[in-house]
C-alpha cells in the first residue's frame, strides 16, 4: 500500500511538472520518448533485430504472432486463435525470453510466460528483439533475450474488415489526430471472432479419421485509447488497453479422443502504462513510467464426471522507474530506480493473495574509446529479491570499422526469479526455490553495401539452477527443484536486401543446440525438448503499380517433445510457405484516402504439422480483407 | 583274458564317469531353471497427452528388452496413459486410460485382435483404470463415473456396468465379491456421496451392498485370501499436504482391525509373509498385524520415483522405477532373497505395470 501511495504521488508530481511548466510547446517534440523502460539508445549495443510492422502486415494477418513469425521469430503455438502463443529466442523456453510493452513488461509473475494472443495487433508500431540476455535492462526472466512492443505511434487512420476460414471475423477501426487541441491521440476498437474448428486428423479406434478441432473458438474485444504531449522541455506519453476474450482450451490429440472440448478460458485485461520524458538542461534527462495491469483469468473446466477443475486468478501488476540521464561528449550515464509489485489471488480452495515486491536500482552508462570507432555500454542491476540481492553486469563493446563493418561483444549475467507457480502452487510449488541463472556471450558482425545488408551471429549461453520438475516422493505428484543445467549454443545468420520500396528481401537462418547439462547420465549432452537444430525464415516482397505481392516461408528443423533424444520422441520438421497479394486504390479521383483489398493464403503446401505435441496446427487457410486508410 | 578284463574295466569307468557327468548335467540344468526368473510384459504410461503409451517384452531367454512390441506389430501408437494389463489364454488385454479403449491383442504376435471403445453408465468416454478376470468376464474400474464395466470376454462386448462408489480405480475379487478403491479422485469433501469409501459387491447380483469407510484418496487394495483380511492403502494428497496409510479390515464382518499409519505409499501387494508396499524410501514391508515394518529395499536414487511393483510366486522381486516420468524407466530384478546389486532393464515413460508370461 505504501507503495502504491509512492507510486501516485511520483505520477502527480510528474503529471503536476508536466502541466506546470508555463509555455506549452505543441510542435514537433524535442525529445523523442523512449520505447523501451531503458533508454533505446542503448539497444544498439546488443545483438538485436528491428522488426518493422507495416500497415500490409497488420491487415494481411490475423494476429500478432503471425506477423512475427514470418520475421524470423520462433514462436511457440497450440494451434488455433484462442491457442496460448509464446516467443523464443534462440531455442530458449517461453519463460527465458521476457515480451514488453513500451518496455514494460507484461511475463506473469504467475507463470513467467507473456501471451501474444491477447495483445492486439494493429497498435503495434515496432519490435525489437535482443537476441541477448537482457536482465541488464528488464530485470527478471530476460535469460536468454527480450521483445519489445512499441506502440508510441499517431500516424494512422483506418477501418477495415477481414474474413476467413474456419469463420474468422474481424472488425477493426483506429483513429489518430495528431493535433488534437494540441495533443496527440489515438483511439482503437476491434472485434475479433473465429469458430475456430479447423480440420485435423486421429487415430479413432484402429483407423484414422478425420474431424474438426473442437473447442477451438475465440472471440476477443479491443478498445485502447493513447495520449502524447510534447512541451518546451519534454513529452508525456499515456496509453490504456482493454481487452475481453472468450475462447476454448482444447486438449491435446490423443488415439481415440480430443482432450477438454468443454474446457474453456475467459480474460479481461486492463492495461495502462504513461512515460514521461523531461530535459532538464543539454546534458540532462529526467525519464519516469508508471505501468498497472489487472488480469482476471477464469478457467472452466467441468469434467463428465463432475470433477470441477475451474480456477479463477485474478493478479495486479504495478512497475514504476524513474531515471536519470547525463550526457557528456563522449559518452552518457543512467542511474535508474525500479519498483515492481505483483499480486496473485487464486479462488480455489485456497485464497490467499501471494505478493511480491522487487526494487531495483540500475547503473549504466556508454563511452566511445575511440570516438567513431569504439564504443563501451557497461552496467550493473541490483535486484532486491527478500534478503537477497541479485546482480546482473552487463558488458557490450561496439566497433565501427572500415568498409560498413560493425562488431558487437556482449557478454551478461541475467536472471528469472522463480513464479509463483513454481513457489506456491499446492504440492507442486517449493518456497525454498532460488533464482535461475544464465551467462550469455554473443558476438555480432554486420556488414552493409548498398541494398545489401548481412550479418553474422555466434552465440552461447549456459543456464544454471534452472527450475525443473521432479517427482518430490511415491505419490506421482511432481515439484519443483533448482538442479537442472543447460547450454544454448550456435550461429544465427540474418541477410537483407531492399530495391527502395520496390523489392524487400529478408533472410534467417539459425543452427543452435540447446543442450542438457544436468549431469544426468540419461539427458546430459542431449537436446533439451522442443529445440529445433535448425530454423529458417524468409520473406520476399515486391510492389508491381497497385499490387503488393509478398511471399513467406518458415522451415523449423526435427526436434523431440521429450528430453534424452528417444528416436520415437522426434517430431517432425516443416516447411511453410504464405502467399499474400493486395491491390491499393484509391475509390475516386476526389478521395484522399486509399484502399486496399487483398488476399492472404497461409500454408498454401497444406501442411500438416504440430509446433507442440498432439497440438495439430491449421492446413491451408484463408484471409480476405478490405482496409481503407483515410 | 585281460585285455577283456581292462576293456570291460575300462567301460565300467566310462560308464560311471558319463553317469556321473548326466547327473551333473541334469543338476545344472534344474539350477538354470530356477534361476532364470519368468519372462515379462511392462507397460508404460508415457506422458499425459503425448499419446506414448508402450508396450515392453522382457525377454530372460536371450537376456534382451523387446521395446514397443504393440507399435512395431501395428503401425500405430497404443494411445495415451495405458494403466492396466493381463493375460488370459492367447490374449493380452491392456487399458489405455486416457483413450478410453480396451486393446486386445495376440500374446505372441502382438497384433491388435480389437479395440474397445469403453462407455461409462452415461454413454460417454470412460477413464478405465484397473481390471480383474472372474470366470468368463472382465470387471473395469471407471473413474469418469462411479461404476464398473462388465465386459464379456467371448463376445468382446459390454455387457454392463455395475454402480459403485465415486471415481473408482484399484480392484479385487475374492470370494464372490468385487472390492473396488473409490478415489473421488482425492476430494476432501463430505458432500460427495461415499466418498473415502470401498465398495463391497455382490457379483451374482451385481449389487453394491457394503461400503467400508477408510480415508481420503483410498487407492490401493489386496487380499490376504488366508485369513480372509482386506488390506486398504490411502493416500491423502490436499491442498494443505500429504498423508497416508494402510488399514486392514475383517471381510467377514468388515469391521477395522487395524490402522498403520505410513505416509504416502505407491502399490500394495500382500503375501503369505507380510505387506509390501512402496514409500518414497523404498520398499517396505510389513507384518500381517500392521504391527510394524520394515525397509527391505532402499530407493537411493535422488528424483526418482519406483511406481509399482510385483513379486514372482518364487520370491523373486520386480520394481518399476519411474524416475522422472519423462524419460525412460527401468526394471529392478531382485533374486529371492538378495536384496542388493539388482538387474536392471531399461523400460519405457513411466513404467506402470509388469506381468509375468
Amino acid at each position: 500500500m505504501i507503495f502504491l501511495k509512492i507510486i501516485l504521488l511520483v505520477t502527480c508530481l510528474q503529471i503536476n511538472y508536466l502541466f506546470a511548466s508555463d509555455t506549452l510547446v505543441h510542435t514537433t517534440p524535442s525529445v523523442v520518448v523512449s520505447d523501451s523502460a531503458w533508454d533505446e539508445s542503448n539497444e544498439k549495443y546488443f545483438p538485436s533485430q528491428l522488426i518493422i510492422i507495416s500497415q500490409v502486415n497488420k491487415v494481411s494477418s490475423i494476429d500478432l504472432s503471425e506477423i512475427l513469425k514470418t520475421k524470423g521469430l520462433y514462436i511457440r503455438e497450440y494451434g488455433g486463435l484462442g491457442g496460448i502463443k509464446t516467443v523464443s529466442i534462440r531455442g530458449s523456453v517461453p519463460s527465458h525470453t521476457t515480451i514488453s510493452l513500451d518496455g514494460f513488461k507484461l511475463n506473469s509473475s504467475q507463470n513467467n510466460i507473456a501471451d501474444l494472443s491477447i495483445l492486439p495487433k494493429n497498435i503495434i508500431k515496432e519490435a525489437s528483439v535482443i537476441k541477448a540476455g537482457a536482465s541488464l535492462i528488464s530485470g527478471s526472466g530476460s535469460m536468454a533475450g527480450g521483445l519489445n512492443l512499441s506502440t508510441n505511434s499517431f500516424e494512422n487512420t483506418s477501418v477495415g474488415i477481414s474474413y476467413g476460414s474456419f469463420g474468422t471475423r474481424i472488425f477493426d477501426g483506429i483513429y489518430s489526430n495528431n493535433n488534437f487541441l494540441g495533443n496527440k491521440i489515438q483511439v482503437f476498437a476491434s472485434y475479433l471472432g473465429s469458430g475456430g474448428d479447423y480440420p485435423v486428423s486421429f487415430q479413432k479406434d484402429k483407423s484414422v479419421v478425420d474431424t474438426l478441432r473442437a473447442n477451438s473458438d475465440f472471440e476477443q474485444l479491443n478498445f485502447s485509447l493513447a495520449h502524447n504531449i510534447s512541451y518546451k522541455n519534454g513529452t508525456f506519453f499515456q496509453r490504456i488497453i482493454a481487452n475481453e476474450s472468450k475462447r476454448g482450451s482444447p486438449g491435446a490429440v490423443i488415439r481415440n479422443a480430443l482432450e477438454n472440448t468443454a474446457s474453456r478460458v475467459n480474460e479481461k485485461q486492463i492495461i495502462y502504462l504513461s512515460k514521461n520524458k523531461i530535459i532538464l538542461d543539454s546534458n540532462v534527462i529526467l525519464s519516469s513510467g508508471l505501468y498497472f495491469k489487472y488480469l482476471n483469468i477464469e478457467w472452466i473446466d467441468k469434467k463428465d464426471d463432475g470433477l470441477d477443475l475451474g480456477v479463477t486468478y485474478i493478479s495486479r501488476d504495478i512497475q514504476f522507474y524513474s531515471e536519470y540521464s547525463h550526457i557528456f561528449s563522449q559518452g552518457s550515464y543512467q542511474m535508474k530506480i525500479f519498483l515492481e509489485q505483483s499480486n496473485l489471488n487464486a479462488f480455489k480452495g485456497d485464497a490467499r493473495p501471494y505478493n511480491r515486491f522487487i526494487p531495483s536500482f540500475s547503473l549504466g552508462g556508454d563511452y566511445e574509446i575511440v570516438p567513431n570507432y569504439l564504443s563501451i555500454f557497461s552496467g550493473l542491476r541490483l535486484d532486491y529479491w527478500g534478503e537477497e540481492i541479485i546482480y546482473s553486469p552487463s558488458v557490450n563493446l561496439l566497433a565501427a570499422l572500415p568498409l560498413s563493418l560493425k562488431i558487437k561483444f556482449s557478454i551478461s549475467s541475467n536472471y528469472r526469479l522463480p513464479g509463483f507457480n513454481e513457489l506456491y502452487y499446492p504440492n507442486y510449488g517449493n518456497s525454498d526455490l532460488s533464482l535461475e541463472r544464465s551467462l550469455n556471450y554473443s558476438l555480432d558482425l554486420e556488414y552493409k553495401i548498398n541494398s545489401f545488408s548481412f550479418s553474422i551471429s555466434p552465440f552461447y549461453t549456459e543456464y544454471e539452477n534452472l527450475i525443473h520438475s521432479v517427482p518430490k516422493d511415491n505419490s506421482g505428484i511432481m515439484t519443483a527443484e533448482n538442479i537442472s543445467k543447460a547450454e544454448s549454443k550456435g550461429v544465427e545468420f540474418l541477410g537483407g536486401y531492399r530495391l527502395d520500396e520496390l523489392l524487400k528481401i529478408d533472410v534467417n537462418y539459425t543452427r543452435l543446440y540447446v543442450l542438457d547439462k544436468s549431469g544426468n547420465i540419461q539427458k546430459n549432452g542431449k537436446l533439451l525438448p522442443y529445440s529445433p537444430k535448425n530454423l529458417f525464415s524468409s520473406s520476399l516482397s515486391f510492389n508491381i503499380k497497385n499490387f503488393t505481392i509478398t511471399t513467406s516461408s518458415i522451415y523449423s528443423g526435427s526436434r523431440y517433445f521429450l528430453p534424452a533424444e528417444n528416436s520415437r520422441h522426434l517430431m517432425e520438421e516443416y516447411l511453410l510457405v504464405d502467399l499474400m497479394i493486395a491491390y491499393n486504390f484509391e475509390f475516386s479521383s476526389n478521395s484522399t484516402g486509399k484502399t486496399t483489398l487483398g488476399l492472404s493464403l497461409k500454408n498454401i503446401m497444406d501442411k500438416e504439422y504440430q509446433v507442440i505435441r498432439n497440438y495439430p496446427m491449421p492446413k491451408f487457410n484463408f484471409l480476405i480483407f478490405l482496409h481503407y486508410n483515410f | 583274458m585281460k585285455n577283456l578284463n581292462l576293456f570291460f574295466s575300462r567301460l565300467l569307468l566310462l560308464f560311471i564317469f558319463a553317469f556321473i557327468l548326466a547327473s551333473c548335467e541334469d543338476k545344472i540344468e534344474e539350477a538354470i531353471i530356477v534361476d532364470i526368473p519368468l519372462d515379462a510384459f511392462v507397460i508404460n504410461q508415457g506422458g499425459y497427452g503425448l499419446n506414448t503409451a508402450s508396450l515392453l517384452f522382457l525377454n530372460f531367454q536371450t537376456d534382451e528388452v523387446e521395446h514397443d512390441i504393440y507399435i512395431n506389430a501395428n503401425g500405430s501408437e497404443l494411445g495415451d496413459m495405458a494403466n492396466d494389463i493381463l493375460i488370459n489364454g492367447d490374449k493380452i488385454y491392456i487399458l489405455v486410460s486416457n483413450s478410453g479403449i480396451l486393446e486386445i491383442i495376440n500374446k505372441e504376435t502382438y497384433k491388435s485382435e480389437a479395440a474397445i471403445n469403453l462407455k461409462n453408465v452415461n454413454g460417454e468416454f470412460a477413464y478405465p483404470q484397473n481390471m480383474e478376470i472372474y470366470e468368463d468376464k472382465i470387471y473395469i474400474t471407471d473413474a469418469s463415473a462411479s461404476n464398473i464395466i462388465v465386459f464379456d470376454i467371448a463376445s468382446e462386448t459390454v455387457s454392463g456396468t455395475i454402480p459403485t462408489g465415486p471415481n473408482p480405480e484399484d480392484i479385487e475379487i475374492y470370494d464372490g465379491m468385487i472390492y473396488t478403491a473409490n478415489t473421488a479422485y482425492g476430494n476432501t469433501s463430505n458432500t460427495i456421496s461415499g466418498n473415502r469409501t470401498v465398495s463391497v459387491i455382490d457379483i451374482a447380483s451385481e449389487k453394491e451392498i457394503k461400503q467400508i469407510t477408510v480415508g481420503t484418496n483410498t487407492k490401493y487394495i489386496d487380499i490376504d485370501e488366508d485369513n480372509n483380511v482386506l488390506y486398504v492403502g490411502y493416500t491423502d494428497i490436499t491442498w494443505e499436504g500429504k498423508t497416508g496409510g494402510i488399514k486392514s479390515y475383517d471381510l467377514g464382518t468388515y469391521e477395522e482391525i487395524n490402522s498403520f499409519d505410513v505416509g504416502i505409499i505407491t502399490d500394495l501387494q500382500v503375501n503369505e509373509d507380510g505387506i509390501y508396499f512402496i514409500t518414497s524410501s523404498g520398499l517396505n514391508k510389513a507384518n500381517l498385524s500392521l504391527g510394524n515394518s520394515e525397509l527391505i529395499i532402499e530407493n537411493t536414487a535422488e528424483g526418482e520415483s519406483w511406481s509399482s511393483f510385483n513379486i514372482s510366486s518364487s520370491g523373486d522381486i520386480w520394481i518399476l522405477n519411474a524416475k522422472d516420468y519423462t524419460i525412460n524407466g527401468n526394471a529392478l530384478y531382485f533374486e529371492n532373497g538378495k536384496l542388493t546389486s539388482p538387474s536392471s532393464y531399461e523400460v519405457g515413460i513411466a513404467p506402470i505395470e509388469i506381468i509375468f508370461k
